[in-house]
């Protein structure tokens, strides 16, 4: 007898049966004989099948019985939980012990009383402690192969019973022993090894085992006593009894519909394009899939049990033969059904679809209406865009290749669908027929086996063996040599063997050739199978096997190349948080400390102009141990920087000082010729422009000192960047400006050339260039027609007379020689007439002035007391040093010399302010270090340099000795303004004695200082060699210095 | 099957994966976290410092400031080990893919052999379609940049070979190259376009676009030595 392969998984408890009809409770038909089963009534209560022996005596319950527990089982049964038919009658199956306590429902007119529990109360008997039950009743031990072939296997059927009666009979005609049945299965057995491992020998290798086979129509593993897999043994079919139609199982072998009807030739589906899988025949004699004809709303199965014939391809519509599938993209072959999304036309074959594993899902449900319950079966089916999510996820372990591929292609895919699906009805029989006790255990089973195929399509790729069409197998039963008979019969003892052995091995053949050749020995059949498969479909699996892995791996390749994008994505995505950190941090600091990032590109700035790294370091000591003894306070960049970021400037000004700092040092320290006066000279031009444009994008900007931050509102943006060449051309008009002093008039313009040259360059901008550039000429000029000579000492004297008016005029004056020296520089510069040097002292400073003046005001036309804030706020000061210094009343005549010098150093210094930080502090400071750089030099230290000898005659003295501390002490006293310090240093350091010289010295200052100012503005003007023009200058200055000395 | 051994054993090689990407993502992940924590941090630094600023001396200034700094510089590590952890994530993918491509190659020419000629009917082959050939990235460090794979199973056709083993082969580029363009993919070149066909890397680490198609920069062979993008080339000149 052959039986159907069963699952041996055991069904997880709590798992839902893959079919509604799984019954749970009742003996299953498979441990009923046939005649058992004619003695059964099976009876359908709450939707539980239960069998009931016909003998089985039934009680009468009555309703009070019926537990609450029993109610709400009933009403949540969800499948087919009909009413049961048989009113007050109530069965308890108690023949196999179940507790199974069915209802009866009563109509509704006895009165319900609430049953009375009744109890007694037993004395405390403690019940014995059960016995711990083992973990496993039974457990089955597969035995290992070599042991299987020592045992027999076979078991005889009533054929071979019949034979071997027949058989047995004849013996005994003939006067044998007669051979027992189990003689008759030994050998049967052993013929049935022989040949096995004759055809295995043949060299066939094994292939696969269907250990976890699954339905091929639902595609579901889950297996029921009640509903089980069953396997063609032929082609190795696998489906479940439901899915198929086969409500109880056949004795002997089972082969499928189309093994059994069509076996010589392949079938062919003629709804879908696919070959191989579950066939039922149609009503015209073709062939279909019997998912096909499930899932095409227009087909039917005639007969809802056995699920054949299928009927109505007539009924399909045209449209639907002409979709193409999406999958498989053939067009015209079989008719195809389309996702179920409501805007969503994608068509796919059903097959095609079940091997794509999209969506697709199938569930009973129960509508309820007038005439009775109506069943109805939803499917829903989507195309891979449109799978619900979580549709992937219930996957089996171990698929086969294919899965995975596909498995990342349903990821990208996942997107919440509408619940939009196609209802199909299929009206069921109302629920008598289990009432009847008609039939006997079939009668369970045969409704709705529709429905009963699955809930739901796993999405799991066929097999590739079953991909491919089950051919029928040539009936080949391998011939066993007679040796081997022999060796088989060896071990046995009867009379006339050999004949019976040819007998038995002739009728073993013969029921062999019967059978398609398949072995009688089951699990020798599973090997055989799939060792037959391989070789009849040698060829046919091997191409679409490559393909398939072909196309797996090319699935694979495109799922890591997917990967690999979006890794990219994200390296892209990471290499720009950085740069946003960065960029965070940037604006963090602006926030935070906006001044002093100012203050940083500002220092950078600087610090690119002295390419040498003259200024980057602090004096090394050890090479000029003197230094500290001329220098009080050194400075460099990079203390300038220390400073700097430890927040120790508060104001610009702080910084310029330090800035100025680092210059005047150097030139106070070097003799003006050397390299590093020349370096510090060009320093400060270059540095003059920077701090300058620091200066106005701090005013502009705002900032807030005593934070270091933004002001909490912007000021109000200045006329610098307000500008309209309607100002300048109106400046441009002397008429314009005929109510201002020459002076304010100069500075008006030199400020609109300022601003004009920052201007982008264009056609505009060079002609206004041009023509502010012949005004500011032309106010020089203007300005230095007065001749200077006579106003000099009418300036002291009115200086002297303490007026502070003087002082501006005295301003004046040394402004009015400026323009002078313009035309020159811009003329010929060999020109030695008398062309006062300090003529490039204006082309520096002014524009500075109107600056530092006026920083913040608008560049409105102002009187010309306005311009001097800075020297006022000088004033005290000054004037206290002088007090300090002029103690001596010899000093009393010079010092309207010295507020002269002292003024002009301070105009000059306020003036020139970022551009020329060192005026006339430089006058008294240059020639000092003219003289201490020759020491230094010469290793000398009182030896003078041999060409200023003369001039520096007694000069030398005042320098040598007092000067020095008084200055460091005037140093320490004026930290705020190292300018006026050392400008009034440099005054106290002239002492009254050394008056008359005072103007030689002042002289040579000057000269100095006018050598680099015109440095400057040569640098200014355009970086013309300046060698030689202060060379040329130094005499002019002095001379003009020298007759105010006189005058005075 | 026997020919698709050492396939099976790439499958085997590639069964970690997905693990060590989910590892270096969440990696990513959590410096991600730490680094917004400490944005947090530093706002709430900011903030304070705004608040007190005009009270604190210099040097605590300095101190405070320095705290934002830290965390700042912390920020960058963070944000330098995920751009780490990405190249280093590519990388490992990207040797997948190498060793994916030369498996296949090998597998379609062992199959090749194979079905030499034995003769098996062809379902037709599909059209050889022309695509975005994959392309080979980062691969050699730099330029160095094999030929697509479009061309390999063309090359094949011209050869000759069973004309099974072209309809299976066919099937590559069509069905890899015809997939479609994903909306995410990043573009490149200064065409903005995504890859396709040879490509040319700059050999400025900091360049912004990193990838050229050959046609735009108006290449038709790997030049030799170092290479520099149009906009790398001037950014250099303007430094120098």
């Amino acid at each position: 007898m052959r039986k159907p392969r069963r699952k041996s998984r055991q069904n997880a408890e709590g798992r839902r049966s893959p079919s509604p009809y799984s019954l749970k409770c009742s003996p299953t038909r498979e441990t009923l004989t046939y005649a058992q089963a004619q003695r059964i009534v099976e009876v359908d209560i709450d939707g539980r099948l239960h069998r009931i022996s016909i003998y089985d005596p039934l009680k009468i319950i009555t309703e009070d019985e019926l537990t609450a527990q029993d109610i709400t089982e009933c009403n949540s049964n969800k499948e087919n939980s009909e009413q049961p038919q048989f009113p007050g009658k109530s069965k308890k199956p108690s023949s196999k012990g179940k507790k199974k306590e069915s209802c009866s429902k009563h109509g509704s007119g006895t009165s319900f009383h609430l049953p009375q529990p009744s109890f007694r109360m037993v004395d405390s008997g403690s019940q014995p402690e059960a016995p711990p039950l083992p973990a496993a009743y039974y457990r089955y031990i597969e035995k290992p192969p070599e042991d299987l072939d020592a045992e027999v296997e076979y078991d005889m059927d009533e054929e071979d019973l019949a034979w071997l009666d027949m058989v047995n009979e004849k013996r005994r005609v003939d006067g044998h022993s007669v051979v027992s049945a189990d003689t008759f299965e030994l050998l049967v057995d052993r013929l049935e090894k022989e040949s096995y491992l004759e055809s295995r020998s043949s060299g066939a290798q094994q292939s696969l085992i269907d250990e976890d086979a699954f339905c091929c129509v639902c595609l579901d593993d889950e297996c029921h006593n009640s509903n089980v897999i069953l396997f063609c043994d032929i082609c190795n079919l696998a489906v479940h009894q439901e899915c198929y139609g086969v409500p109880y199982i056949p004795e002997g072998q089972w082969l499928c519909r189309c093994c059994l009807q069509s076996p010589s030739r392949p079938v062919d589906c003629v709804l879908c394009p696919n070959k191989g899988g579950a066939f039922k025949q149609t009503s015209d004699g073709h062939w279909a899939h019997v998912v096909c004809a499930i899932w095409i709303p227009e087909v039917c199965f005639a007969n809802t049990v056995f699920l054949e014939p299928i009927e109505g391809i007539d009924n399909i519509p045209p449209a639907r033969w002409k979709l193409t599938c999406y999958i498989c993209k053939q067009k015209g072959l079989g008719a195809a059904i389309q996702c179920h999304k409501v805007n969503c036309y994608t068509a796919f074959h059903v097959t095609c679809a079940q091997r794509a594993g999209l969506f697709m899902k199938i569930e009973p449900m129960r509508e309820t209406s007038l005439n009775g319950t109506i069943f109805t079966v939803r499917k829903t089916a989507y195309c891979e865009a449109h799978s619900p999510p979580g549709a992937a996820t219930t996957r089996r372990k171990g698929d086969s290749p294919g899965s995975l591929s596909e498995a990342g292609d349903e990821e990208g895919l996942k997107e919440g669908c509408g619940e939009e699906e196609e209802k199909e009805e299929v009206e069921e029989e109302e629920e008598d027929e289990g009432q009847g006790g008609v039939g006997g255990p079939l009668k369970g089973l045969p409704k709705k086996n529709k429905m009963a195929l699955k809930q739901k399509i796993k999405k799991e790729p066929e097999e590739v063996s079953r991909d491919t069409p089950s051919t029928v197998p040539m009936v080949t039963v391998p011939q066993i040599p007679s040796y081997r008979l022999n060796k088989i019969c060896s071990g046995l003892s009867f009379q006339r063997k050999n004949q019976f052995i040819q007998r038995l091995h002739n009728y073993w053949l013969l029921k062999r050739q019967a059978r398609n050749g398949v072995p009688l020995i089951r699990r020798l059949h599973s090997h055989l199978q799939s060792q037959r498969n391989a070789e009849q479909r040698e060829q046919d699996e091997k191409t679409s096997a490559v393909k398939e892995e072909l196309k797996y791996w090319q699935k694979l390749r495109h799922d890591l190349e997917r990967a690999r994008l979006l890794i990219e994505l994200i390296r892209k995505r990471e290499k720009l948080k950085r740069e946003q950190v960065k960029i965070q941090q940037a604006a963090m600091e602006l926030e935070l400390m906006p001044f002093n990032v100012l203050l940083r590109t500002t220092l950078d700035l600087l610090q690119e102009k002295d390419p040498a790294h003259i200024f980057a370091e602090p004096v090394n000591l050890s090479e000029v141990p003197d230094y500290l003894e001329f220098i009080s306070k050194p400075m460099d960049f990079s203390t300038m920087r220390r400073k700097l970021e430890s927040h120790l400037y508060r104001t610009l000004e702080e910084f310029e000082e330090d800035f100025n700092l680092i210059v005047t040092n150097c030139m106070k320290y070097n003799a003006k010729d050397t390299i590093f006066h020349r370096a510090a000279v060009r320093l400060r031009d270059l540095g003059g422009a920077i701090l300058r444009h620091a200066r106005r994008q701090a005013e502009n900007i705002g900032y807030d000192p005593e934070r270091g931050t933004h002001l909490p509102e912007s000021p109000k943006l200045e006329d610098f960047y307000r500008f309209s060449w309607e100002d300048v051309d109106n400046i441009l008009i002397p008429e314009n400006r005929a109510h201002l002093s020459p002076e304010v008039q100069l500075k008006e313009l030199l400020e609109k050339l300022d601003l004009v040259s920052a201007m982008r360059s264009s056609g505009a901008r060079t002609r206004r260039v041009r023509l502010l550039r012949r005004e500011i000429n032309a106010l020089r000029q203007k300005l230095a027609q007065p001749p200077p000579p006579p106003q000099p000492p009418s300036l002291n004297k009115t200086v002297s007379n303490g007026e502070l008016p003087a002082e501006a005029q005295g301003d004046v004056t040394v402004l009015e020689q400026a323009p002078q020296e313009e035309p020159e520089d811009d003329g010929d510069r060999d020109d030695s007439k008398l062309p006062p040097p300090p003529t490039l002292e204006p082309t520096g400073p002014a524009p500075s002035l109107s600056e530092q003046d006026s920083p913040p005001d608008p560049p409105t036309l102002k009187p010309i007391n306005d311009s001097k804030p800075p020297s006022r706020f000088l004033k005290p000061r000054k004037v206290e040093e002088d007090e300090l210094l002029e103690k001596s009343p010899l000093q009393i005549g010079s010092e309207p010399l010295q507020r002269l010098l002292s003024d002009n150093g301070i105009n000059r210094v306020s003036l020139m302010a970022p551009d020329v930080p060192a005026g006339t502090p430089l006058s008294g400071v240059g020639r000092r270090t003219s003289v201490l750089f020759k020491k230094a030099k010469n290793g000398v230290k009182l030896q003078r340099s041999p060409d200023r000898a003369l001039e520096n005659g007694e000069d030398h003295g005042a320098v040598g000795s007092p000067a020095s501390p008084a200055s460091i002490e005037d140093e320490q006293h004026s930290r705020k303004r190292p300018r006026s310090r050392s400008c009034s240093e440099s005054e106290g350091e002239r002492s009254p004695r050394q008056e008359e010289e005072t103007g030689v010295t002042n002289g040579f200052g000057k000269h100095t200082e006018s050598g680099s100012d015109s440095e400057c503005s040569l640098g200014l003007s355009g970086g013309l060699a300046f060698e030689a023009c202060s060379n040329h200058m130094e005499k002019n200055w002095s001379a003009c210095l020298l007759k105010n000395s006189i005058s005075v | 099957m026997a020919t698709a051994m050492y396939l099976e054993h790439y499958l085997d090689s590639i069964e970690n994966l997905p693990c060590e990407l989910q590892r270096n993502f969440q990696l990513m992940r959590e410096l991600d976290q730490r680094t917004e924590d400490k944005k947090a941090e530093i706002d709430i630094l900011a903030a304070e410092y705004i608040s007190t600023v005009k009270t604190l001396s210099p040097d605590q200034r300095v101190e405070h400031l320095q705290k934002i700094q830290s965390a700042y510089s912390k920020c960058k590590e963070y944000s330098d080990d995920k751009v780490q952890l990405a190249m280093q994530t590519y990388e490992m993918v990207d040797k997948h893919i190498r060793r994916l491509d030369a498996d296949l190659a090998r597998f379609e020419a062992d199959l090749k052999d194979k079905m030499e000629g034995s003769d098996f009917e062809s379902s037709g082959g599909r059209g050889l379609k022309k695509g975005r050939a994959q392309k080979e990235k980062r691969g050699s460090r730099g330029r160095g940049r094999r030929t697509s794979e479009e061309d390999t199973p063309k090359k094949k056709k011209h050869k000759g070979g069973s004309e099974f083993t072209d309809t299976i082969l066919s099937v590559h580029p069509s069905d890899v190259l015809d997939m479609p363009v994903d909306p995410n993919e990043p573009t490149y070149c200064l065409c903005h376009q995504v890859s396709y066909g040879e490509m040319i890397g700059c050999d400025n680490p900091d360049c912004p676009i990193e990838w050229f198609h050959f046609a735009c920069v108006d290449l038709t062979t790997k030049p030799k030595g170092k290479w520099f993008c149009p906009r790398c080339v001037q950014e250099r000149r303007k430094k120098k």
